[in-house]
């Protein structure tokens, strides 16, 4: 072939193939309407009576819970429960609602309800999962196939617990014999689920478990909400896809490959909202708490913590990091949340932190180490800046950056190698349902999961529980335990909030519209994605 | 040795023709200025404990170019350029190491290779085209993942993948010559093989290698900010590297882009103009009928 | 010359280079700093660490002699079990095959662009020997195959992304929409291959149109250096006695071209390319990052934030081996095509 005509045909080719596929695309109707959510974190796992992480952002869409509670209004809304009463100071009625169905077809009867619960309490006193929300029940009776009666231990808010983020989901208990499992809490059940198998009545089933890349949800015809949520434009297909980098989100926001997408970075944001995007900025309890390794020198002295919590830059850490979206801790209970106390904030004061580190002779130069999660800008940042004040009073920091899941392995390390434990660390954390004890809990003695201050005060232990057990009957009797339990932490100093965070998730108006429906504080990170409405 | 200043004279002769190609002029200007900044950078920085990544200014954030901040500054309020002059410093610092080692390094296992017995010539050869065979990346990565992060394994893990084409490249040359008579004679009258090493083979291989070191200066600063910016997060995210510094700043790519705008300039001139400097020094040293793949085998 | 008895040679050079390669690999996981297990297991810590660090010293083998331990593990890498993953918890040869597929087929549509352009450029730039053309040719390879690629990647990313905001059409990032993903299977890894093979005209069309822009942008550096190259190779052969015979003798230019200075210059290209494809296989992690398309490139990455070695030393090894083969092949094909290489 002639060397002049060569690159002309090569060139004609190629312009071609591109106006034709630009042609087809442009011709493709949208026969399955698809949702794609970008998420920050690898799924820690699907198994609705253990999970305590951030699995629960699939496990709503999987599986239904008794009840749903919404902060804002503060009205339980019944869910998978038709009927959710008080009958007796210690008895509660429960009504499945009729007609549902788990996703194998078969009915949700009170037997399983009764399952799932004990599963949950079971699993718990075992040291798995979160099902301590159900503690003050003592026994699940069985009236027909669609009634069943609570008996609880006193009198005790179980609605509370029905409608909680975690631990509270209704599943088939086919799975015992899906799984092979010999028992409830045979780890074959838990690892069943984790493999990505599924039994629940939810919106939504499982189509593909890829935890570390994306997950696959498909619609479920049959759920018996379609007819209560009333939108036709839910999404038949929802990708739930992992991606840890923001500026990452960011770019597949733009492109299109991402409907909604909860962390981008925050500097972008006006340029989103200029380009069209819709920004919105959710309350959420989602709060930053940073844990000091009480084990291990220098972090150990009361003083040298007193001295880091004086050092950080409270008024710039705010606008700096959050960009505004969020607001300053005070005290380990967030804004909003029952139990929170704006008596306890700090201000930054250098002097004080200089003659404290001055007074137990800390020497100059000493290095500390923290541990931060990679992609939470927000965390490098205040990483960074806690760095520059420290080394203003002749501290050294390290800062070790980490997936999530490594992040929680060396967290859990204080509690057999404190010396090899970073001094410092940041434990974000969310409510598992509104009980003040659940931040606090964060400090229980031997709470290797998540206590990663390595904090053991029997008598803490010991207040807190009488709070709880209060709290369970009435929550406002126990607010006053659970300030004292607060004060008492702002003087120990094991472990400081540094803020609570606004949630922010920017989507495409064009393409899907997220109403206020789905998104609530109580459900972290949770888009209830039965009301999201695909429009094009 | 006076192998030495024999291939430097050689070397110098070689530039001086290559000095007739007005790319090579460019080039080398380029190179030259570019280094001079690097090395002088740190002393020259206006706000060296920012270029470092010590110091943290939250406050002016994402700023664009101005009086203050001739470059801007990045998403801790850090001055841009500051921290590309440290960025540049390291770059080249990096780089003239790695290259130095592994030209040293190859040219003394290529020359024994072929002056030792056969056995420990064929261990050699072989070490050789196994590690050609490795992927710089990927041994920075398995590195990395055991020695943690940091400058350390990152050199290693490029000179440990570049030594074998200049130990290649010395084998092929010394190999030629050992069976020539006045490297033979030597030996015959009992002279140690080092001493004829020394004074008859190292002379003859050290010029092809030297310039085969200078022609690749612009790889190794491609792949090594490659490497960087591939790695980003795994590296610490406050030390200056203009890899990492191109990889974070992507992220406000479309509404700062200053940010990774101008570590991106430096890196591309000082590629470009390493890569130049040593293609047209290339070229000139072997005309590319007579190139040397033929003899490889 | 190609005989048999070189194709033997080379290929038992490459099999020793393998088992190299698997030693490499071996040596990598014993000798690493600390316990073996331990990175092996991907340094685990907390609860479950014991156990995981357990299972590790079982699959290495650890209690036995140094030669059972080396027999065992290159059996079991030949054998097809290459750990794994401490991050993605899936068979670690899996993983890599599939990462490797799709960096494959950026690399392939890579050259399908660099080498005919990279070609014609030469020849066009030599046959105006010293002209503005051949000038223009010159600095411009220089400077596109100086530039790192990923440097190249971000800026034709941000330009395509301008463009695409302005013209409305979908901007080029990943391998495959997400609409056109839901119901699609990937047999063999490398999409554009599956789309057809499931005869989905509309995923085919879509991903050729996302790979392109990064397979240009790949292309940069094995078309600038052939481009130069070529230019040079054919300037000379054109000075050859034998050829300006040719000319003079009066026989049209396009004979010339292909019977005369084609010979020459074809080995020289085939070897390059065989050198580019390896340096290629690099820069395409790179590449790939930027375009968010997955493959070695995202797999490298996730391995190294999460210290998940096996996969790690199963990237090495699968890399390596391509390497080996692809060398071989290229070495062969030299000999064939190179009548004046000497074995």
């Amino acid at each position: 072939m002639s060397r002049r005509l060569l690159p002309a045909v090569v060139l004609i080719l190629v312009l071609a193939v591109v106006t034709g596929a630009l042609l087809i695309l442009y011709r493709q109707p949208q026969q399955i309407r698809v949702v794609v959510y970008a998420y920050r974190d690898a799924i820690t796992g699907i198994d609705p009576g253990a999970e305590d992480d951030v699995g629960v952002v699939v496990l709503h869409a999987l599986y239904d819970t008794l009840l749903r509670y919404d902060p804002r209004t503060g009205e339980y809304i019944p869910w998978l429960a038709e009927r959710f009463e008080r009958v007796a100071e210690d008895r509660w009625l429960i009504a499945i609602r009729k007609g549902a169905v788990f996703h194998d077809g078969s009915p949700v009867t009170a037997e399983d309800v009764k399952f799932s619960i004990e599963r949950s309490l079971a699993l718990y006193e075992e040291g798995i999962g979160l099902g301590f929300v159900w503690s003050c029940v003592e026994e699940v009776e069985v009236l027909n196939t669609t009634h069943l009666e609570v008996v609880t231990d006193g009198p005790c808010e179980l609605a509370r617990t029905a409608s909680a983020a975690y631990s509270a989901f209704v599943y088939s208990r086919k799975v015992l014999q899906l799984s092979g499992a010999a028992s409830p809490t045979d780890r074959k059940l838990i690892e069943w689920f984790n493999l990505g198998n599924e039994l629940g009545s939810g919106p939504y089933r499982l189509r593909s478990y890829k935890p570390e890349r994306e997950v696959v949800l498909e619609k479920f015809q049959d759920w018996w909400g379609w007819k209560v949520v009333n939108n036709p434009r839910a999404p038949d297909v929802v990708v739930i896809r992992i991606v840890e980098d923001p500026g990452e989100q960011e770019r597949g926001l733009r492109a299109g490959e991402i409907h909604i997408a909860s962390s981008v970075p925050r500097a972008v944001l006006r340029s989103l909202r200029e380009g069209g995007f819709e920004v919105r900025a959710a309350d959420t309890y989602h709060n930053f708490i940073l844990m000091f390794n009480v084990l291990r020198w220098p972090t150990n002295v009361t003083e040298v913590r007193r001295a880091i919590a004086l050092a950080i830059p409270w008024d710039s850490v705010v606008p700096t990091c959050l960009h505004g979206y969020g607001r300053v801790g005070s005290g380990l209970i967030p804004y909003g949340f029952p139990g929170y106390d704006p008596e306890l904030r700090l201000g930054q004061d250098l002097d004080e932190a200089a003659r404290l580190l001055a007074e137990v002779q800390l020497p100059s130069g000493t290095e500390l180490e923290i541990v931060i999660t990679s992609g939470y800008e927000e965390e490098e940042c205040f990483a960074q800046l806690l760095a520059h004040e420290l080394a203003k009073l002749g501290l050294r920091l390290r800062i070790t950056s980490l997936p999530w899941d490594l992040v929680k392995q060396r967290g859990a390390e204080v509690w057999s190698n404190p010396e090899a434990a970073p001094h410092m660390m940041v434990n974000d954390w969310w409510p598992t349902y509104i009980t003040p004890y659940d931040y606090l809990s964060l400090l229980e003695c031997g709470y290797i999961t998540w206590n990663w201050a390595g904090y053991c005060n029997e008598d803490f232990d010991e207040r807190l529980w009488e709070a709880y057990e209060v709290d369970l009957a009435d929550l406002e009797q126990a607010l006053p335990l659970y300030q004292e339990l607060q004060r008492y932490v702002y003087e120990e100093l094991p472990a400081i909030n540094l803020w609570d965070m606004q949630h922010i998730y920017v989507y495409n108006p064009r393409r899907v519209l997220v109403p206020d429906r789905a998104l609530n504080p109580l459900y972290t990170y949770v888009v209830f994605f039965e009301y999201v409405e695909v429009l094009s | 040795m006076t192998a030495l200043p024999e291939a430097l004279s050689d070397l110098l002769r070689l530039m001086r023709r290559a000095w007739r190609r007005p790319a090579f002029r460019v080039a080398l200007l380029l190179a030259l200025a570019l280094t001079a900044l690097g090395l002088l950078g740190p002393y020259v920085a206006p706000y060296p404990l920012q270029g470092l990544g010590v110091e943290v200014v939250s406050e002016k954030s994402l700023l664009p170019p101005s009086l203050e901040h001739l470059l801007g500054t990045d998403a801790m309020g850090r001055d841009i350029l500051s921290r590309v002059l440290f960025g540049l410093w390291r770059a080249v610092i990096v780089t003239l190491l790695v290259i130095s080692v592994s030209a040293v390094l190859g040219l003394f296992v290529g020359s024994a290779a072929a002056v030792l017995p056969k056995p420990v010539e064929t261990v050699f050869v072989y070490t050789m085209e196994l590690f050609i065979s490795v992927p710089s990346i990927l041994l920075a990565a398995a590195l990395v993942a055991t020695a943690g992060g940091g400058l350390v394994p990152l050199i290693v893990a490029l000179v440990l993948t570049w030594w074998p084409w200049y130990g290649r490249v010395a084998y092929t040359q010394a190999r030629a010559i050992r069976e020539l008579d006045f490297v033979n004679l030597p030996r015959v009258f009992g002279l140690s093989r080092l001493y004829v090493v020394r004074k008859h083979i190292v002379p003859h291989v050290v010029p092809p290698v030297l310039v085969e070191a200078l022609s690749d200066l612009g790889s190794v600063v491609i792949e090594m900010s490659t490497i960087t910016f591939i790695f980003g997060a795994a590296q610490s995210i406050s030390e200056p590297d203009l890899g990492v510094m191109i990889g974070l700043g992507l992220r406000y790519v479309t509404t700062h882009p200053w940010v990774a705008l101008f570590p991106a300039i430096f890196l591309a001139l000082l590629a470009i103009s390493f890569t130049v400097f040593g293609e047209v020094l290339y070229e000139e040293a072997n005309p590319v009928l007579r190139k040397r793949w033929f003899k490889w085998f | 010359m190609l005989t048999l008895n070189y194709i033997i040679r080379r290929s038992a050079l490459s099999l020793v280079l393998v088992v190299g390669v698997l030693l490499l690999s071996f040596v990598l996981t014993y000798y690493a700093p600390g316990d073996p297990a331990l990175t092996w297991a991907g340094r685990p810590r907390g609860p479950g660490a014991l156990e995981a660090i357990e299972r590790a010293r079982q699959e290495l083998g650890l209690d036995k002699p140094l030669w059972y331990q080396l027999s065992t593990y290159i059996g079991r890498f030949l054998s097809g079990d290459w750990g794994t993953s401490v991050k993605f918890k899936t068979p670690v040869l899996e993983l890599v095959l599939r990462g490797f597929a799709s960096s494959l087929e950026l690399v392939a549509y890579s050259f399908l662009v660099a080498v005919p352009l990279g070609y014609l450029l030469g020849i066009s730039a030599a046959l105006s020997r010293g002209g503005l053309r051949d000038r223009v040719i010159y600095y411009f390879s220089a400077a596109i195959s100086g530039t790192p690629r990923f440097i190249t990647a971000a800026v034709a990313y941000i330009a395509l992304y301008v463009l695409s905001q302005a013209l409305g059409t979908p901007v080029i990032y990943g391998r495959l929409s997400s609409e056109l993903r839901v119901g699609f299977e990937e047999i063999t890894g490398v999409i554009t291959l599956d789309s057809l093979i499931q005869g989905r005209l509309d995923a085919f069309l879509d991903s050729l149109v996302r790979i392109i822009p990064p397979a240009v942008v790949l292309s940069t550096y094995p078309m600038g250096v052939l481009a130069r190259v070529v230019r040079i190779a054919v300037a000379e052969t054109l000075e050859e006695e034998y050829v300006r015979q040719a000319v003079s003798l009066g026989i049209p230019a396009g004979v010339v071209m292909r019977r005369y200075v084609a010979p020459s210059v074809v080995p020289v290209v085939a070897q390059l390319s065989g050198l580019f494809f390896s340096y290629s296989l690099v820069e395409a992690m790179a590449v790939e990052s930027v375009f968010g398309r997955e493959g070695l490139g995202y797999l490298l990455i996730k391995s190294l934030e999460s210290s998940d070695y096996p996969l790690i030393v199963g990237s090495i090894v699968l890399v390596s081996l391509v390497f080996v083969v692809a060398n071989t092949i290229a070495d062969v094909v030299q000999a064939k095509v190179n009548p004046r290489v000497v074995v």
